[in-house]
């Protein structure tokens, strides 16, 4: 059962000019910083060339590498974190932990009655202040989750192929994108709904 | 009458996937549209999340992924570290 791949060094290299631009996008889009996206396309491309043999094109070398990219995005945003004493973000393990508490032990809310709260103000979408809370709320999330929910919402793919450049199962995808809209729906009513 | 009971947590799992997929199977669908009729903090659920889901939207609409260029200098430092790889 060998699978002989059909790529190679000289396809890799085929992909730096074909594929190139567009991962840098992602990457400047993800980090903000020009020289450190550089570098982590760089890296994409090193690590590609190594298990390139090990690539039997199931999905798109595109998707392929960008689950690449998307892995060396994680660990700059994990050695980003050491650099700064105060995290940013929530750790993956703290945000669990967080949206555990918010159902009990038959997995039912714990209300903390804050419906209403929500639905009495009209036009919170244009509310520039309710949107700036909304962006630290986002910002808040680990890494690993803002990466999922972004990947949804400013990249128009399909969940098959998110799946694939996040190297995750559907099962767990849906599980980050449901947590994640609890860990905002908490933010929320902590930074903008309670004191209002 | 068991198979129509879930769970909260259950619930706002199959809201978040109705509302990103627009589907959800004949069974779930049952199973949320029983569930949401009895519980008003799921109800809630569905409107808030909808309410982030609008703002997730708006966000992406007004944060374009930058269409930028690698340039040429580090496609070529790329392609010459490849080679000697190679």
């Amino acid at each position: 059962m060998s699978t002989k791949s059909v790529f190679s060094t000289e396809s890799v290299i085929e992909w730096v000019n074909q594929y190139g631009d567009e991962l840098f996008s992602w990457a400047l889009f993800k980090i903000g910083d020009k020289q450190s996206a550089e570098d982590l396309v760089q890296e994409t491309f090193m690590s590609a060339v190594q298990a390139v043999t090990s690539f039997e094109g199931k999905s798109h070398p595109k998707t392929w590498l960008t689950s690449i990219l998307n892995n060396k995005v994680i660990d700059h945003y994990r050695k980003e974190k050491k650099h700064h004493s105060q995290a940013v973000s929530l750790s993956i393990d703290q945000a669990e932990s967080i949206t555990d508490t918010m159902f009990d032990a038959n997995d039912n809310w714990t209300n903390n009655g804050m419906e209403s709260l929500w639905v009495q103000e009209e036009n919170l979408l244009d509310n520039q202040d309710f949107n700036v809370v909304f962006d630290v709320c986002i910002n808040d999330l680990p890494p690993a989750w803002r990466l999922s929910i972004s990947a949804k919402y400013f990249s128009q793919k399909e969940t098959k192929e998110i799946c694939q450049e996040l190297g995750i199962t559907t099962t767990n995808y849906w599980q980050v994108i449901h947590r994640s809209k609890l860990l905002l729906k908490k933010c929320l009513e902590q930074k903008w709904f309670s004191g209002n | 009458m068991n198979f129509l009971i879930m769970s909260c947590k259950r619930a706002t799992l199959l809201i978040e996937k109705n509302q990103l997929l627009g589907k959800l199977s004949v069974k779930q669908t049952i199973q949320l549209r029983m569930h949401t009729a009895l519980c008003d903090a799921c109800k809630g659920y569905k409107t808030q999340s909808q309410i982030m889901h609008k703002c997730l939207e708006s966000h992406a609409r007004h944060l374009h992924i930058p269409k930028d260029k690698l340039s040429e200098g580090v496609k070529e430092t790329i392609i010459k570290a490849l080679e000697k790889k190679h």
